[in-house]
């Protein structure tokens, strides 16, 4: 097993999650029950280093874009896969034309660097509206030139307020909280992505420190102060929360992603496999458009 | 000439095929009415004629009983009775019996049983008789190390093929993992058996998946048959009398599963003496104690075993392991009385857990627990000299529970629980027509109740909500028949055909998906109300011609039907497995078999050699889309994906049963394949369980009385595997991309095991109240790390760079067990 330790703990309702949690407390009583074996039954289940040829496989495009309905943060990256067992940043596409367009609107994005796209004019996303990514290649990767994807920009969640408390007892390193109140809409199907910044720090930059939920359990019921984060916390911390609402496929991609970029495959797990995104051909990836909302509190003791 | 096979075609034709799954149970019961009758009886079913055959051959007479172990009174399985003028005979079945109808006459009777005296017998027959025979155990050990026990050239003669037979006995000297003698481990030493993986009592039959086998003890199935995790079977070899695998060819009084058959059965207890027998190994202790309550009539037998690597724990420098629990025990009880010539009754049952509680420095204790519980209750009767019947009540059970309890109401405490439960009740009919006609027939219902798991936060702090997977029951119907029978000196068959029929009953829930597998709605049923049926034939055919007297050519086609399927993905067995039955979106999966196999015997049936080619088809198997999520999800069936596999193979077998040197060479070459619509874009890939090349040799030597050694060596071709060939950035983590699903192949495996056993006292010597022996094994001599899995790790000091690191678990492990027999 590996994976960066983690800054916070994700808390989450919902089965999928509980299980992750399981998983969590398992592996990391993992250790001890190795330890038992071995001194019991001489078992040391060792690893060693081996010398594995992999085929490189074709060259695929990758696509992480986002567009919101605010007038900021829109952003598409384009890179292309790399070799497997390189540490290289993996190679960037900055001549590529693209484009957003939604509710007969089209915004044109334009390289700023390292492979990343901003739109030229400002813009905000509109709720309901589907949007449509088209990204054209100077030359071809992956088999094609022109790909596109879609997603639809969901309702937004506004939370009532949220607070940050005191963890008690303390969860290993995290001594607080972050909570949200509001109301959940009555449709059933909507998902949920949670950002957090700290005195203005954004805490959440990967894809596996951010929380996400399902409704399942809370749909169309007053959130009651439901846990978010825990983290560890000085008073007098800022503590911003962004709410994000995002469509169902992207929550089965986040899922699935995280689920390949921290382990993968195993006797015990199943065969591993790609993570299916949005966008079209070969290209591996997603286009998210996300309605956000942004809540504010602060660290009291 | 009475027919089964057509008498049930030509009632088939007459029912549309819904009604056929229910009107199979009156025809089941004509037949057995029409064995009641001894075979003058005409039934009728529908107003059709139903049975009416001539007696067995007018003025013969039937001789009948069982073959008995004469120190112990055990009985023998599959013990052989020849009459030497007719060149013919017959052999005793699942519970000892035999029964043979011969001309009045004077015959010489011998009886045979691997490792034991032949016992000849002139009889003068006049009238019907019963023969009980006791052989007694043979003196001359070193001619008669047997691997196997059968009649020594049952192998080519019988119909049967894809069997194999082995003894506690046999399977005690063969080396095995930390000195735990182990039944499901020795199998996968068998041709067309795999291994699940490194140690693993998990296992492969024929390209079948996992869920395919059905493992029985005391005809209860045992539903996870593991202990620590895979390591150890749940079954304790001193418990045991012998197991058949049938991975082929499955007679139609089994049913239920695809690919094989493991039947276990425990030992009936000693009538004679009292007997102790016990070992301490370097896992587990065991003690079986044994012996008559009322001596040639009743006896019983219970076994115990328990892992003690956790008493030790105390011993430990690490304080934190004082107060860990990790274990697991086993018990076995049986109890049988023979309550007169024609009635005998038999209750065994079986209780096994294991147990994890772990608590670190500062965390609350982490539990975990699960078990099988099994109960059988079973009734043999004599109808007639040649009508030999048994009845089964059958309860089987397993659950899982872990979770973390904390005194303190805390976020993290919770319970997670399943647990399914099966009962049966069974009527197994024999009913032995004349010598060349043995009919077999018989039903089965089964009562079948699932909960395939709960999860619940344990405090109002806890972040656990509550999630319920709805319970599923189901009912399963089956009858069967099937008659062996010898038409002339060189051709034998046995056909037989067995239908089943399987019903959900209310309550519950059905989830409805669309074509995209999203769900859609659900329906809910009411208690009792039976909301599926699905119902099939399963035709088994065989036949052997015999081309000489020691050799054969023998052909074989079944179809199997499975209502019961594993809900995993995982190669290797878990606690955690969840056993789902079929329901309107899981229909009953389906296999076809046809094998060809050429046997042949060499130096006086001393050297059995086989080759056995096969090929399978596989409908309505089940993989699991692309990261499923399939613990705790109440619409688990929309993760599942459903497609076809074919299985092909060659299979040589090389054994030699007696003398000095014994033991056997097995060679496997076989392919295995799926192809799902919505697994690896529909394209065909590699089973997880495709082998190419797998091969075993076992030895066993004896140098002398006291001393005896054994050899293994295993060599495999990797199994299929999907492995990364190329890296994407996205969210600022790095994911890999796969190659197409399991098309690259792990390293090769090889491995050899040595034992050695030193028997401290001379065996020989009957007056001898104990004796005891030595064994010392070791797994893996040649210390070869076998890849258990291949993972790809950050490069120390270069993060992002990866590297690929494989992961073995055993080196050499050594081993020693201490055995000791009292009486």
């Amino acid at each position: 097993m590996k994976g960066t330790k983690e800054e916070m703990i994700i808390i989450k309702i919902s089965a999928l999650h509980m299980f992750t949690l399981i998983n969590k407390i398992m592996l990391r009583k993992r250790v001890y029950i190795s330890g038992i074996l071995g001194l019991a039954i001489f078992i040391s289940a060792c690893q060693e280093k081996i010398d594995l040829d992999l085929d490189d496989g074709t060259e695929r495009l990758v696509v992480e874009a986002y567009i919101y309905d605010r007038d900021t943060g829109h952003t598409v990256v384009l890179s292309r896969t790399g070799s497997y067992y390189s540490s290289d940043q993996t190679p960037r596409i900055t001549d590529a034309v693209v484009s957003v367009s939604g509710d007969g609107d089209t915004w044109f994005f334009t390289h700023v660097s390292d492979g990343v796209y901003k739109p030229e004019l400002a813009f905000s996303g509109k709720h309901n509206v589907v949007y449509t990514l088209t990204v054209e290649l100077d030359e071809p990767v992956g088999g094609a030139s022109v790909y596109h994807a879609q997603d639809s920009m969901p309702a937004r969640l506004d939370m009532d307020s949220i607070t940050v408390e005191p963890l008690a007892p303390p969860f290993g390193p995290f001594d607080a909280q972050v909570k949200a109140w509001g109301q959940e809409p009555a449709t059933p199907g909507n998902f949920y992505l949670w950002d957090m910044s700290v005195n203005g720090q954004m805490k959440t930059d990967t894809l596996a420190q951010k929380a996400f939920s399902d409704d399942e359990m809370i749909n169309g019921s007053y959130i009651p102060g439901l846990p978010i984060f825990f983290f560890s916390a000085t008073p007098g911390d800022t503590v911003d929360l962004y709410t994000h609402s995002i469509t169902r496929e992207y929550y089965k991609f986040i899922i699935a992603f995280r689920q390949e970029a921290t382990s993968g495959g195993g006797n015990f797990v199943g065969p591993p496999a790609n993570v299916g995104g949005n966008i079209s051909g070969t290209a591996l990836g997603f286009f998210s458009a996300k309605a956000t909302s942004v809540s504010r509190s602060v660290y009291r003791k | 000439m009475f027919n089964i096979f057509s008498f049930f075609i030509s009632r088939r034709a007459g029912h549309s095929k819904v009604l056929w799954g229910y009107f199979s149970l009156p025809l089941s019961l004509c037949l057995i009415l029409f064995a009641f009758g001894g075979g003058s009886l005409t039934a009728s079913v529908g107003g059709a004629p139903c049975i009416s055959h001539p007696p067995a051959g007018p003025g013969q007479h039937t001789i009948c009983g069982n073959i008995r172990d004469a120190s112990n009174g055990e009985d023998l399985l599959g013990a052989s009775v020849y009459v030497k003028e007719l060149g013919s005979g017959a052999t005793t079945n699942r519970y000892g019996f035999y029964s043979i109808s011969l001309d009045p006459g004077d015959y010489t009777l011998v009886f045979r049983y691997m490792g034991y005296k032949k016992e000849e017998m002139a009889i003068s027959l006049q009238e019907d008789m019963r023969l009980n025979v006791e052989l007694e155990v043979s003196r001359e050990m070193l001619e008669e190390i047997t691997v196997s026990g059968r009649r020594s050239d049952a192998n080519v003669r019988s119909t049967q093929m894809s069997m194999t037979k082995l003894e506690s006995k046999d399977i005690a000297i063969i080396p095995s993992l930390m000195g735990e003698v182990d039944i499901l481990k020795t199998i996968q030493l068998l041709p067309g058996v795999q291994g699940a993986g490194e140690g693993s009592t998990g296992f492969s039959v024929r390209g079948g998946s996992r869920d395919q086998n059905l493992v029985m003890l005391d005809e209860a199935t045992v539903f996870n048959a593991s202990h620590l995790m895979g390591f150890f079977s749940v079954f304790n070899n001193d418990a045991i009398k012998e197991v058949e695998l049938y991975k082929g060819d499955i007679p139609a009084r089994y049913g239920g599963r695809l690919s094989s058959v493991v039947d276990i059965r425990q030992k009936d207890g000693n009538m004679k003496n009292f007997q102790a027998q016990g070992g301490i190994g370097s896992i587990s202790s065991r003690l079986t104690l044994q012996g008559p309550i009322i001596k040639d009539r009743t006896s019983f037998l219970v076994a115990g075993r328990r892992s003690y690597a956790d008493l030790f724990l105390p011993l430990a420098e690490d304080e934190s392991l004082h107060n860990n629990k990790l274990y697991f025990y086993d018990l076995n009880l049986k109890v049988n009385h023979i309550i007169n010539e024609d009635n005998r009754i038999y209750f065994s049952q079986y209780y096994g857990r294991d147990v994890i509680e772990l608590s670190g420095p500062e965390e609350a204790p982490f539990s975990m627990s699960w078990g099988n519980i099994t109960t059988t209750l079973r009734w043999n009767h004599l109808f007639s000299d040649k009508l030999f019947s048994n009845f089964t009540f059958v309860r089987s059970g397993y659950d899982y529970s872990l979770g973390v309890e904390e005194a303190d109401e805390s976020i993290m405490s919770f319970n997670w629980s399943s647990r399914l439960e099966d009962n049966r009740l069974k009527a197994d009919l024999g009913y032995y027509l004349n010598m060349d006609n043995t009919l077999r027939f018989g039903a089965s219902v089964a009562w079948q109740a699932f909960d395939p798991g709960k999860v619940k936060g344990l405090s109002e702090e806890s972040v656990f909500g509550e999630v319920d997977v709805p319970n599923i029951n189901a009912l399963q119907y089956a009858v069967y028949a099937s008659n062996e029978q010898k038409l002339g000196a060189l051709l034998s068959l046995n056909y037989g055909l067995r239908y089943s029929v399987f019903h959900n009953v209310g309550p519950g829930t059905v989830f409805h998906f669309d074509e995209d597998f999203s769900r859609t709605g659900s329906t809910t049923f009411d208690k009792g109300e039976v909301y599926t049926t699905y119902h099939g034939p399963e035709p088994r055919v065989n036949l052997n011609f015999s081309i000489t007297r020691t050799s054969s050519l023998k052909a074989s086609y079944s179809r199997t039907m499975q209502f019961l399927h594993l809900a995993s993905n995982a190669t290797m067995g878990t606690p955690l497995d969840i056993w789902l039955p079929s329901s309107p979106n899981i229909k009953p999966q389906k296999a076809d078999q046809g094998a060809i196999g050429y046997f042949r015997n060499f130096f006086n049936n001393a050297l059995e050699t086989s080759v056995e080619v096969y090929y399978k088809k596989m409908y309505h198997q089940i993989d699991f889309k692309d990261h499923p999520h399939i613990l705790l999800n109440p619409e688990i069936e929309g993760e599942m994906r459903f497609g076809e596999a074919t299985a092909y193979g060659t299979e040589l077998l090389i054994r030699k049963v007696s003398g000095k040197l014994a033991g056997w060479l097995s060679y496997t070459y076989s392919h295995a394949e799926r192809t799902f619509e919505h697994v690896n874009n529909g394209k065909p890939y590699l089973s997880p369980f495709n082998r190419t090349h797998d091969l075993s040799l076992v030895i066993n030597y004896t140098f002398s009385e006291r001393l005896l050694m054994g050899l293994n060596w295993v060599y495999a071709s990797g199994n299929p595997v999907t492995f990364p060939t190329g890296r994407w950035e996205y969210g600022n983590m790095i994911a890999p991309v796969y190659s197409e699903r399991n098309s690259y192949q792990m390293p090769d495996y090889h491995r050899m095991d040595l034992s050695i056993t030193y028997n401290s006292k001379n065996k020989q010597q009957e007056d001898k109240r104990f004796y005891s022996s030595w064994n010392l094994s070791a797994y893996n001599v040649y210390n070869r790390s076998n890849a258990f899995s291949i993972s790809f790790q950050d490069v120390e000091g270069k993060p992002g760079e990866k590297e690929a690191v494989k992961t073995y678990l055993f080196g050499i492990v050594p081993s020693i067990t201490y055995n000791f027999h009292f009486k």
